[in-house]
């Protein structure tokens, strides 16, 4: 039998500039319901395609710059001129709003979605341009005329589409059941960006990886956050399927994986036992976007002069597969698990995450390079009183190291500079938890000088309601012997 | 509860005494969670009305 161990052979990231889409998201929506006037406080701050594009943090999530970038080049990033040079070559693309909403409609198989004619004669071309994006587009969608598009606004049963700032709607999204609420237009597009976003992610990685086709996936597991299902099994799933389906993905079945936001580091754990125990070869590991999460902290940003920087939404797509000996290895024997006894306290579960693993491997701080957790942009989150996440996760992850004697007090500094990331990543939770840096650490450990990253998560439950627990995983990602 | 150098920080020795309040309790899925706090308070006479956690990201 050939060697089982599992590898990660490939990773890939694209971004979504989602101006249009922001008003959707879960905290506009609610204080634009409450408080028309807010949806021109927060158009005059959103930020044009270039801006996005050329955004510090934006390049490191695409690969065209290290994360060291985000050291070296001090804050604030987003009133610096736009970097335009890449470094390296990307993991993926930033996506243009129009390209995206237009694809809305090629995902969803139900016609739920129509676009107005123009706006498809217009987009048409440009995805047909697209390498990413026009196999996902031969089909002509459901489409309106002005008069028709207005008259479907008119009667309010669904949700218009808009792209950026124009007044003026471009798509529709008809409830899929009006009274199942588990299938209104804001869940069908809240699914639906999901779905697209994952795909899109997929497709960027067969895309930089002529080795790696769509067909050889045999298993997709998808990790987003969104909740597919009908009234009578709300969050029942399976939206991986679908993914697959839309990716091209014909040998695949799938399932999905749900942990809040941490998510990711699970799917990458159970994706690679299944690789290492012969159950497939191939395993793609899929999160889609989060719309809910746009422009969550719109307000605060508004207040202090800051930008809308929630514009965007974010996809990562893994691939686990046989050893191939040069893909980094999913080390099994490291596995985290954060067991109920361990309690919700942030000490105990770094503990059972990080202490634990690094006992049993007999492995000493100084022998990882890198650890990996929440990269959320400190960007979006000071100016909301949040703090800088990543920091504060690496101050106490110090901390604990520091209490089980495993650094000393005096290397603690020294230690959150060297093996901590900065944050870069949108504010699109399981994106943000460790996930987004999977391709950087492909890079860094196959063409850089790194041996180990150590990634982690954490689950909030306790938002559901059914647990005050927190839960979390981790696992170690190493250099091809 | 213990905190990482093993000492509880809430006793009724340290003065504070909570016996006949009623508590609420937020705590912060990046700093103290809640049921930390209740942990340490759990012996001060304290009724917990609510509590709960939050998550900023």
């Amino acid at each position: 039998m050939s060697n089982l161990r599992p590898v990660i052979k490939a990773a890939s990231t694209v971004l979504i500039h989602s101006p249009g889409l922001v008003r959707y998201g879960s905290k506009p929506s609610r204080e634009i319901a409450a408080r028309p006037s807010r949806l021109q406080d927060l158009q005059r701050s959103l930020r044009t395609f270039s801006q996005a594009e050329g955004y510090l943090p934006n390049q490191v999530f695409l690969g065209k710059q290290s994360p060291q970038r985000l050291v070296e080049i001090e804050r604030p990033w987003f009133n610096r001129p736009p970097i335009t040079a890449s470094d390296f070559p990307p993991f993926g693309e930033l996506v243009e709003e129009e390209k995206f909403i237009a694809l809305l409609a090629a995902a969803d198989l139900f016609k739920h979605v129509s676009l107005l004619d123009r706006f498809w004669d217009d987009v048409k071309p440009l995805l047909d341009r697209s390498p990413l994006c026009a196999p996902l587009a031969r089909a002509t969608p459901s489409l309106l005329t002005r008069d028709q598009l207005g008259s479907e606004v008119g009667r309010g049963e669904g949700l218009p589409l808009f792209a950026g700032t124009d007044p003026e709607p471009v798509g529709w999204v008809r409830h899929g059941n009006a009274q199942d609420g588990s299938l209104t237009a804001p869940i069908l597009l809240e699914n639906l960006c999901c779905k697209l976003s994952a795909t899109l992610a997929a497709r960027a990685l067969f895309l930089q990886n002529g080795d790696i086709a769509a067909k050889d996936a045999h298993f997709v597991l998808s990790c987003s956050e969104e909740a597919v299902g009908d009234r009578y099994q709300r969050g029942g799933g399976n939206l991986a399927k679908a993914i697959a389906e839309f990716a091209g993905c014909d040998s695949a079945s799938g399932v999905d994986i749900k942990n809040f936001c941490a998510a990711p580091v699970p799917a990458i754990v159970i994706g690679a036992a299944m690789v290492q125990s012969a159950v497939v070869e191939n395993v793609l590991v899929v999160g889609g976007s989060s719309l809910p999460k746009l422009g969550m902290k719109f307000l605060y940003h508004l207040e202090k002069g800051v930008p809308i920087l929630e514009d965007l939404q974010a996809a990562v797509a893994v691939w686990i597969g046989r050893d191939d000996g040069r893909s980094p290895v999913v080390n099994l024997a490291s596995v985290g698990r954060h067991p109920v006894r361990s309690g919700a306290s942030l000490d105990q579960q770094l503990k059972a995450l990080i202490v634990g693993p690094l006992e049993r491997l007999d492995l000493a701080p100084a022998s990882v390079d890198k650890f990996i957790t929440e990269l959320h942009n400190p960007e979006v989150t000071i100016p909301a009183n949040g703090g800088d996440i990543p920091e504060r996760n690496y101050r106490m992850l110090a901390a604990v190291l520091a209490s089980c004697g495993k650094i000393t007090r005096g290397e603690m500094t020294e230690f959150i500079r060297a093996k901590g990331v900065p944050g870069y990543v949108p504010t699109q939770g399981h994106i943000a938890s460790a996930f987004a840096y999977v391709p950087h650490a492909l890079r860094g450990l196959t063409q850089g000088d790194l041996q180990r990253c150590f990634f982690f998560a954490r689950a909030s439950l306790f938002l559901g309601q059914m647990t005050q627990l927190s839960d979390g995983m981790s696992v170690l990602l190493e250099r091809h012997p | 509860m213990t905190m990482m150098d093993g000492r509880c920080p809430l006793t009724e020795k340290n003065h504070l005494n909570l016996r006949g309040k009623k508590l609420v309790i937020l705590g912060e899925r990046d700093g103290v969670p809640a049921p930390t706090i209740e942990q340490a308070i759990e012996n001060l006479g304290a009724e917990v009305i609510y509590s709960g956690t939050q998550c900023f990201v």
